[in-house]
């Protein structure tokens, strides 16, 4: 469970994020939809403490920044960044060892399986291509069998079968009670998965949808370009 | 041409709004003007006498060719992956632009000019330094800084009509790398000879650096007459080489001009290289250009848990890239302590605090790239469930382990080497050691204060103004230690407790980078 409230960030006078409330319910996807710009990786990096802001913000009960949240909260960023010397197999070992987690040698095959990593394990970080490299960054985020788990933009250069695999792993974590929260401007990508879009426009949450609410996919992008001002 | 002006304008006055609108490096800017301006007011012609060391001159000029033989070899050869004036956005959106080629050169030459003006202003802050040490002129500054910036200028165009010349055949990369290193010969051979001779090395690379026929040597020999002058004075062999070096800079210029638009294709992959090394600087991450480093195969297993696998990931990228525990810079203090340990006829003790005080001096002015810097560039070490301490210790212990090896290296051998009590050379470890902590703490201060916002001069200034401050308060109680028992062994152990102290502030200032990514 994610609950967000009156959270709100400045970087000088810019305000990025104003006043924004949410939750995200155990097994909910929830999708935090929005123009450039918007303050959608400004509230992730909020949750997943990364960044200082004013209000509060609390996973399964603990403020985020405690460390019985760290613990539970895994965090995808935007870009994938690894570190240039360790191989796959030792990034994966490395926030193993850091999260201090048991018996996760077989999901983490498991992972390279799906992600085509199997193969690559022996290689370095920077030898990998951009999009292997969000692979490696996507199995460190779920790795750590997070309750809350944060994706920034997270298909941006995956092929399309690990985008089907990505989607995949979304409804996996929904059903094992894991709230997750994604961020993205490409409607079309999260189309079969979400529960819940929060449509953002210039630091606030203009649009709370859930899934029961709307008649078909297409009127996501109405009720999206009516919330935002956007052209159809 | 006005569109450039336009650009440097620009740039000039939205960086003095930044000064403005985050005052922190704008006071320190004044305040190492400060330190550059008041030498020129306090150190009159009255000082001059006050030299600490009388220099040799054939020393001096053994140096001057040493320093100068350095940086052009140095320049020339990282030139022939490419040299360049240029960032990328100058290569995105000023190469395809209608303005001439030529113009555009010019534009880069000011902006480099600017980056070496910084560069020169470092080196003015050693001056005052440098002047009551070694008895230079009055006025001296103003040769080395200008000096400095001929070199560094001329070397950079030399380095761009070589680069356009080896980049039209690959084979001619190889072919130049030979002539360059086959050239050194003329400096190594009658060293070597020497040596054979007398069994002296030092004397021998003195003797021959100093050498008076080297000076019709271009560039090296002409530069090495001109550094002279900042102990001799301005003489006619000053301005005759200060004008031949100018011919040559203009002459290079020139070439370079006419090159036309053919320079920006060999541009560009300096450019690239260029970007990758700033990109790697700032992460903390060493001057080696990622994408051509070589990692060694290593086996290792995670043991370590929460904060110390921090600690473990760091060890295991130590071992990847080279020598287990001993990195380059860590040989080269050991060997040139023991050369200096063997030849230098002086009274043991205070060779050894002589070497301690050199070693002390190159730690502070030469800015490690650390991995803690490294480690807060990702987002990793932010999300470990750990106190943000706790992540801290992990991620700065592998740089502290180093400094204690360093020590025990160079202490442990030149120490029995020089005969010095057991206790002397343990507290001279340890003083070591514990210095080089403070300089890794202090580090984290100065990140914690100015950020990466500003280059690493910045940086590298404050670090040293505020390790001149530490160093000021644990050496007078370790002189008055000294004074009150007579014996350097309690001297230095009250040095190096003051050094802990400061270390353990420091930690606890720095502790905030490992909170959040905006602190640092």
């Amino acid at each position: 469970m994610l609950e967000i409230k009156d959270v709100t960030k400045k970087y000088g006078k810019i305000l990025a994020v104003d006043e924004m409330s949410f939750e995200v319910g155990k097994g909910e996807i929830a999708v935090l939809l929005g123009p450039n710009g918007a303050g959608k990786s400004t509230i992730i990096k909020c949750i997943a403490g990364l960044l200082q802001y004013d209000g509060e913000i609390t996973v399964e009960g603990h403020m985020n920044k405690e460390l019985e949240a760290k613990q539970i909260i895994g965090y995808v960023p935007e870009t994938a960044a690894l570190f240039d010397a360790l191989t796959v197999q030792e990034h994966i070992d490395f926030i193993a060892k850091a999260y201090r987690l048991k018996d996760y040698e077989n999901y983490a095959n498991e992972l390279f399986e799906r992600f085509d990593l199997s193969d690559k394990r022996g290689k370095l970080g920077r030898e990998l291509s951009k999009g292997m490299q969000q692979k490696v960054s996507i199995c460190c985020g779920v790795i750590i069998r997070p309750k809350v788990v944060l994706f920034d933009e997270p298909m941006i250069g995956l092929d399309p079968k690990a985008i089907k695999e990505f989607k995949r792993l979304f409804m996996e974590l929904k059903e094992q009670g894991c709230s997750v929260l994604i961020s993205t401007h490409i409607i079309d990508t999260i189309k079969e998965v979400w529960d819940r879009i929060l449509i953002m426009n210039q630091g606030k949450i203009v649009s709370n949808i859930l899934r029961d609410e709307i008649g078909d996919e297409e009127e996501i992008e109405e009720r999206f370009f009516a919330a935002t001002g956007g052209v159809q | 041409m006005s569109a450039l002006v336009y650009i440097l304008r620009k740039s000039l006055k939205n960086t003095i709004k930044g000064l403005i609108r985050k005052p922190a490096p704008l006071i320190a800017y004044i305040i190492i003007a400060g330190f550059i301006i008041a030498p020129s007011i306090f150190s009159g012609p009255t000082n001059q006498e006050a030299a600490v060391l009388k220099i040799d001159m054939e020393l001096a000029k053994a140096i001057f060719t040493g320093y100068t033989l350095f940086l052009l070899v140095l320049s020339i050869l990282s030139s022939l992956n490419g040299a360049s004036f240029f960032r990328m956005a100058d290569v995105n959106m000023l190469f395809p632009t209608p303005i001439k080629a030529g113009y555009i050169l010019i534009y880069g030459f000011i902006k480099q000019l600017g980056t070496n003006i910084m560069v020169m202003l470092f080196l003015a802050l050693q001056y005052p330094n440098w002047k009551r040490s070694f008895g230079l002129i009055d006025g001296a500054g103003w040769i080395l800084m200008t000096t400095y910036l001929l070199l560094v200028t001329i070397t950079s165009l030399l380095g761009m009509i070589l680069y356009s010349y080896v980049s039209k055949k690959p084979k001619r990369v190889a072919r130049v790398r030979k002539i360059i290193y086959g050239s050194l010969i003329i400096f190594l051979l009658p060293i070597l000879i020497n040596t054979f001779k007398t069994g002296n090395v030092l004397d021998s690379i003195g003797q021959w650096l100093s050498n008076d026929y080297l000076k019709f040597i271009p560039i090296i020999g002409w530069f090495r007459e001109i550094l002279m002058g900042s102990l001799t004075g301005i003489n006619g062999e000053v301005w005759l080489y200060t004008s031949l070096t100018l011919i040559v800079t203009i002459a290079a210029f020139i070439v370079i001009y006419r090159m036309d638009t053919e320079f920006y294709e060999n541009v560009i992959a300096g450019t690239e290289l260029k970007e990758a090394m700033l990109k790697a600087s700032k992460e903390g991450k060493t001057a080696h250009v990622s994408s051509i480093r070589r990692y060694r195969k290593v086996n290792a297993k995670f043991t370590l848990e929460g904060s110390l696998a921090v600690f473990q990931k760091q060890m295991l990228e130590k071992r990847k890239k080279g020598f287990w525990l001993l990195p380059t810079r860590t040989i080269v203090m050991v060997v040139g302590a023991i050369i200096a340990a063997l030849s230098i006829p002086a009274d043991n003790i205070e060779l050894m605090l002589g070497i301690l005080g050199v070693a002390a001096y190159l730690m502070l002015i030469l800015n490690m790239a650390t991995a803690w810097e490294s480690d807060i560039s990702y987002h990793y070490i932010y999300l470990i469930p750990e106190s943000p301490f706790k992540k801290m210790l992990a991620s700065t212990c592998v740089g502290v382990i180093y400094m204690f090896i360093e020590g025990i290296l160079v202490f442990g051998i030149i120490g029995p080497i020089l005969k010095i009590p057991f206790w002397i050379t343990f507290s001279a470890i340890l003083v070591y050691s514990v210095l080089g902590t403070v300089f890794i703490y202090s580090d984290l201060v100065v990140r914690r204060m100015f950020g990466k916002i500003h280059g690493n001069i910045l940086r590298i200034f404050f670090r040293i103004l505020l390790l001149l401050i530490i160093i000021a308060i644990s050496v007078v109680p370790a002189v008055l230690t000294f004074v009150l028992t007579n014996n350097y062994a309690p001297a230095l152990f009250i040095s190096a407790l003051i050094n802990m102290v400061m270390v353990l502030l420091f930690m606890w200032i720095g502790t905030g980078l490992f909170k959040y990514p905006e602190l640092s």
